[in-house]
């Protein structure tokens, strides 16, 4: 192919593990809303799709749920819902959605008969729904609305709020994003900057009119920034991880917002809730990057392009010491041309472990994925990652903002207790 | 990570270590070792450098051969394997444009460095000309001045190559010290080269300033 040429080397030989073609799931027989779908909808579904929640169209009951059964089978014959993107050949997450092949089967069967309800009496209690936050013990965000304002010719604007950190000193060890209009905010991220950096964040913020400041440069001229969550999905964070926060530090919230047309004159007031502990075990973070990708045409990828990938294999010795760790979590973060990421770990025999793949890339549901099992990393073991873009427009594009698009994986780890 | 573009931008491929404008007689020849500091800054946004500070040391060779003519190769080495890394070298030629009480010569050099974080190793190539200047200054000592432009490639597996033409000046003074030369070099130089494709209202490029202490044989 022409990007050879220009692109030295090949990405990894081992194949992507979604390549293999998924089975034909197997239906219930004569599924109904009590007996089987009920239980599978609230379970996977229902801590974004409930009353108060994060989206519309709540799933707790029949007569909200029977009148969309085609659109539900539909969805997630697509797997677009639940917004569950990592590959489930490549690894275990904790609160994964995603539906097997014989669910969706029994959900397409539910829908093609008609959604009937069946007898209340052979319903089975749900489990409770996959994600959310054990406890909320404080909630952080903006304090005034802010009218997104993207500039000519864009839907995006990119805002970073500065939340100073009040009172002691704590551990956050779980978040949950309230986004104040979801028809406005695409995503989040949450980032925590020490109190050596504070005054220097809050200064961004002083200088910039309106409520917080631009974010197009990330956080601002503040190398020293530690992320912590993103998404609009959240939940405790797993093994009693947490990410520190000093008192005097600050939260930066940075925020992406889509604008479509006909909402410009709209505001938005997010909020954050916070699940804060005394003691928790410390998450690092890394970042899985070519820093050369951010300069001229390194991650240029050409008008018309299709499935150009770019890579990059990291033996990150200089942030974990060069002793073995656990590895926590991979936050994948690429933007609206990208097609598919995957992130795998080289061990020095060649052998690899995949830690995402993420076959269909979706801007809007980008998230941290918190291993089931964490995954113990050698001091000479390596971290590969492989994104891969389509061009449709007429425009070539490279590394950054606005219609342009990015290649980065956060890694969160922990030392071997 | 812009920090660390930076270092393979510039930081990697010294600049420095031609000494003197003055070119070495047929059949003699100079050993030199120096060691370099180096500060790239990457102008990323309004008010925003991204300074990166960078240090190696390096041992070059040149032998004059014919009139005019001086011919050398430098090499460079740093790091720790495994956790971060340079390699490196350069050949050069420079040729006399006049021999006179203040010489004039031009150098040509080509390069190639191999810097690492960690990760993939960047390549970057380069292809630089000097025009060196000289005034005597005591006996055998020459204090210089050099304009240079040039382009480098860095390129990575992974990636697209980025080219990156630049220009710069510097000064060095040649001290005799007994059998040896002390030769200290300053040079700033300023690289054409965007970061973050969507900023474009901001001024562009990197800045090198390059320090050296070198020591050389006369």
């Amino acid at each position: 192919m022409w990007w050879m040429w220009v692109a030295c080397g090949s990405p990894l030989d081992a194949p992507w593990c979604s390549d293999e073609a998924a089975g034909t799931g197997v239906a219930t027989a004569d599924p109904t809303w009590w007996a089987d779908v009920r239980p599978l909808l609230q379970n996977r579904c229902g801590s974004c799709h409930t009353e108060g929640g994060s989206t519309q169209f709540p799933v707790q009951r029949y007569e909200d749920v029977a009148p969309w059964a085609p659109v539900i089978a539909l969805t997630t014959a697509e797997r677009t819902m639940p917004p569950f993107q990592a590959a489930a050949c490549c690894n275990r997450w904790l609160d994964d959605p995603s539906l097997t092949e014989d669910e969706i089967a029994t959900l397409a069967v539910w829908a093609e008969a008609g959604a009937p309800e069946g007898d209340p009496a052979t319903a089975v209690e749900p489990p409770a729904p996959v994600g959310g936050l054990s406890r909320v013990d404080r909630t952080l965000g903006m304090t005034e609305d802010y009218q997104p304002d993207p500039a000519p010719g864009s839907h995006d604007d990119f805002r970073c709020f500065a939340i100073p950190w009040e009172g002691a000193s704590g551990w956050i060890t779980g978040l949950q994003p309230r986004p104040g209009n979801r028809a406005l905010v695409h995503h989040l991220l949450l980032s925590s900057v020490a109190p050596i950096d504070a005054a220097e964040i809050l200064k961004l913020d002083e200088r910039d009119p309106g409520p917080g400041y631009d974010c197009k440069a990330g956080l601002g001229s503040v190398p020293r920034s530690t992320p912590i969550g993103g998404s609009l999905v959240g939940g405790d964070f797993p093994r009693g991880i947490g990410i520190r926060m000093e008192a005097g530090s600050v939260l930066v919230l940075n925020l992406h917002y889509s604008v479509p047309d006909g909402l410009a004159d709209t505001t938005d007031r997010t909020e954050i809730d916070l699940r804060v502990d005394d003691e928790a075990v410390e998450a690092k973070s890394m970042v899985v990057l070519n820093p050369l990708w951010l300069a001229g045409p390194a991650m240029r990828i050409p008008a018309g392009a299709r499935d150009v990938p770019v890579w990059y294999s990291y033996q990150p010795r200089l942030l974990t010491g060069g002793v073995p760790v656990n590895l926590e979590s991979v936050t994948p973060h690429m933007h609206a041309w990208a097609r598919s990421m995957r992130v795998l770990v080289e061990h020095r025999d060649g052998s690899t472990d995949c830690l995402l793949e993420i076959p269909d890339w979706q801007f809007g549901w980008e998230r941290p994925y918190w291993f089931v099992e964490p995954v113990p990393f050698a001091e000479d073991d390596a971290i590969y990652i492989e994104c891969r873009f389509d061009n449709p427009t007429d425009e070539p594009f490279a590394w950054g903002e606005d219609n342009q698009d990015m290649c980065a994986a956060f890694v969160a780890f922990s030392d071997v207790p | 990570m812009r920090w660390a573009a930076t270092l393979a931008l510039a930081g990697c491929a010294p600049t420095l270590g031609m000494g003197r404008a003055e070119v070495l007689a047929d059949r003699t020849e100079r050993w030199d070792v120096a060691l370099h500091g180096s500060v790239v800054s990457a102008h990323l946004a309004d008010g925003l450098d991204a300074p990166l500070p960078w240090v190696q040391p390096q041992v070059g060779w040149h032998r004059g051969v014919g009139h005019g003519v001086e011919l050398g190769a430098r090499a460079r080495t740093f790091g720790v394997p495994g956790w971060f890394t340079t390699l490196g070298g350069a050949v050069d030629a420079k040729f006399a444009l006049s021999s006179a009480h203040a010489p004039v010569s031009v150098a040509v050099s080509a390069s190639v460095d191999r810097p690492s974080l960690g990760g993939t190793p960047w390549t970057v190539g380069g292809l630089e000309t000097r025009l060196l200047t000289g005034v005597p200054v005591g006996s055998d000592g020459e204090f210089t001045w050099s304009g240079r432009v040039g382009v480098g490639v860095m390129g990575a597996a992974g990636q697209r190559p980025i080219p990156a033409p630049g220009l710069g000046t510097g000064l060095a003074l040649s001290v005799p010290a007994g059998r040896l030369r002390l030769v200290p070099e300053v040079a700033l130089g300023w690289i054409a080269v965007d970061f973050d494709g969507a900023i474009r209202s901001v001024p562009r490029g990197a800045t090198t300033l390059e320090l050296a202490l070198g020591i050389a044989t006369r």
